[in-house]
């Protein structure tokens, strides 16, 4: 009796298609699953830059707003650099306020991230959209009294 | 001898699944990291600290201005000092000024520092003073009016100090301030009774039992000695500006005494000093509430104010 063939029904050509897709099949299982974790990490990362960005601005604006308390006809440019992206992304930051309070608006809007930041102001705030990056902080005295606003 | 070339063949495809799987994964993992950037340093300290080093810089000149002040103008009989220099003088020792605190500047912070006297916004004025308390309150010209106008439709009247002997040598005197209308008056009798804006022929607004009393008029303080009662008060209240102040005899006789007094002039005010002779009531020209161009500039700010000091607080 012949000893039975140990490579009956195997094929090199279908144990390789079969090889790389297993693999494939993982990788992309691996790929999707870690995408959504990236996702979240990046979010995460943009949300907390926002946050030291705008903690950094609102304070800086603060300063201002006492400088342009100090004397009368006050004219003062505070010079400020930022990244110009939060996790690769651009952002604009919008300073407004509400009543007496001063609010700043930091939106990475492709990544769908948004904070608000409070401004302590004694000083008109003028409403103001800027791009990221060199921000300069600004204090004026105008027609309708002092203000203080941010430009690029 | 027999070679297996068949398994030979197999390995090398092995590792080329491999290499490719492996590449595959990099490939995925550059694609996924492409973009995230942690959080930067967004480090602003520098213009933080130039806010800070603009706003004690402004506070320096403004507490040196107030000082200046004293120091600049010539000092005066009545109350030793005056905060009312000539703008000359003023502007000349600010300019000395504005150097030494540039220089101080540049070594402790590297900012440039610039404080310059704005002509335009200062307010100039007239101050009027007679030194000599024997002359007292009379008129000095020697006429012998009952009352006689010291200022003339002003805005501003400052360091206005009455010196007033209240040991009985005289009789009394009062200041009285009127926009036409509405009058305001202070009366110091020389018994040492005083009435804020009220007539003498009611209870004094305090009694004080001393040689003289200095009243400091338009600030509304009795500066030295006080009596009960003789607190603050406010000068020319319900009075509108512009206004007249004129001082008026009581009884005959004038009250002993010296006085000083800084009257706003450039919206049409006035002071009317006499100057006829020695010891009699003259006037200068002064500044009132000066205002001081401030500059402050460094590679994170740059900063300018007017700086106004109110030369009717006490120094």
């Amino acid at each position: 009796m012949r000893p039975r063939d140990q490579s009956r029904g195997i094929s090199p050509a279908i144990t390789h298609v079969l090889t790389v897709s297993i693999s494939a099949m993982l990788i992309t299982a691996l790929l999707l699953s870690a995408s959504g974790l990236f996702r979240e990490q990046r979010e995460r990362v943009a949300r907390q830059q926002l946050n030291d960005i705008g903690g950094q601005l609102s304070s800086q604006l603060d300063r201002v707003d006492r400088l342009s308390q100090s004397g009368t006809n006050v004219s003062a440019t505070m010079r400020t650099n930022y990244p110009s992206s939060v996790a690769g992304r651009p952002y604009t930051m919008w300073l407004t306020s509400q009543g007496d309070t001063g609010l700043l608006y930091l939106n990475a809007s492709s990544l769908g991230v948004q904070v608000r930041i409070a401004v302590a102001n004694q000083t008109r705030i003028e409403p103001q959209r800027v791009t990221g990056e060199d921000i300069r902080v600004i204090t004026e005295h105008s027609a309708a009294g002092q203000y203080i606003t941010i430009r690029n | 001898m027999v070679t297996d070339r068949t398994a030979r063949r197999d390995r090398g495809q092995m590792l080329l699944v491999g290499a490719f799987i492996i590449a595959l994964v990099i490939l995925g993992i550059v694609v996924m990291l492409n973009g995230i950037e942690f959080t930067e340093n967004v480090g602003n300290q520098n213009s933080i600290t130039a806010a800070e080093d603009a706003a004690r810089t402004q506070q320096m000149i403004r507490r040196d201005l107030r000082q200046m002040l004293v120091y600049v103008g010539p000092r005066n009989e009545v109350t030793g000092y005056t905060q009312f220099p000539a703008a000359d003088d003023l502007d000349e020792n600010l300019t000395t000024y504005s150097g030494y605190r540039a220089n101080m500047s540049v070594g402790n912070t590297g900012a440039y520092v610039n404080a310059t006297l704005n002509d335009d916004r200062t307010h100039e004025g007239e101050f009027l003073v007679e030194p000599d308390p024997s002359i007292g309150y009379e008129k000095p010209d020697g006429l012998t009016d009952a009352s006689w106008q010291v200022a003339d439709d002003t805005h501003a009247v400052q360091g206005f100090v009455m010196n007033v002997s209240t040991d009985g040598s005289g009789s009394g005197v009062t200041a009285n301030v009127t926009d036409g209308t509405t009058e305001w008056n202070l009366t110091v009798i020389s018994d040492g009774r005083i009435y804020v804006n009220k007539s003498t022929g009611t209870a004094p607004t305090c009694t004080v039992s001393t040689d003289y009393v200095l009243v400091n008029v338009s600030a509304g303080e009795f500066t030295h000695p006080s009596g009960a009662g003789c607190g603050e008060f406010s000068f020319a209240e319900g009075v509108t500006r512009p206004y007249d102040v004129y001082f008026t005899r009581r009884s005959g006789t004038w009250a002993n005494g010296n006085y000083t007094m800084a009257v706003r002039t450039d919206d049409g005010g006035m002071a009317l000093g006499f100057g006829a002779g020695s010891g009699d009531a003259y006037t200068r020209p002064v500044v009132m509430n000066p205002v001081v161009d401030v500059v402050f500039e460094d590679s994170a700010l740059s900063y300018e104010s007017e700086l106004e000091v109110n030369t009717s607080e006490q120094p």
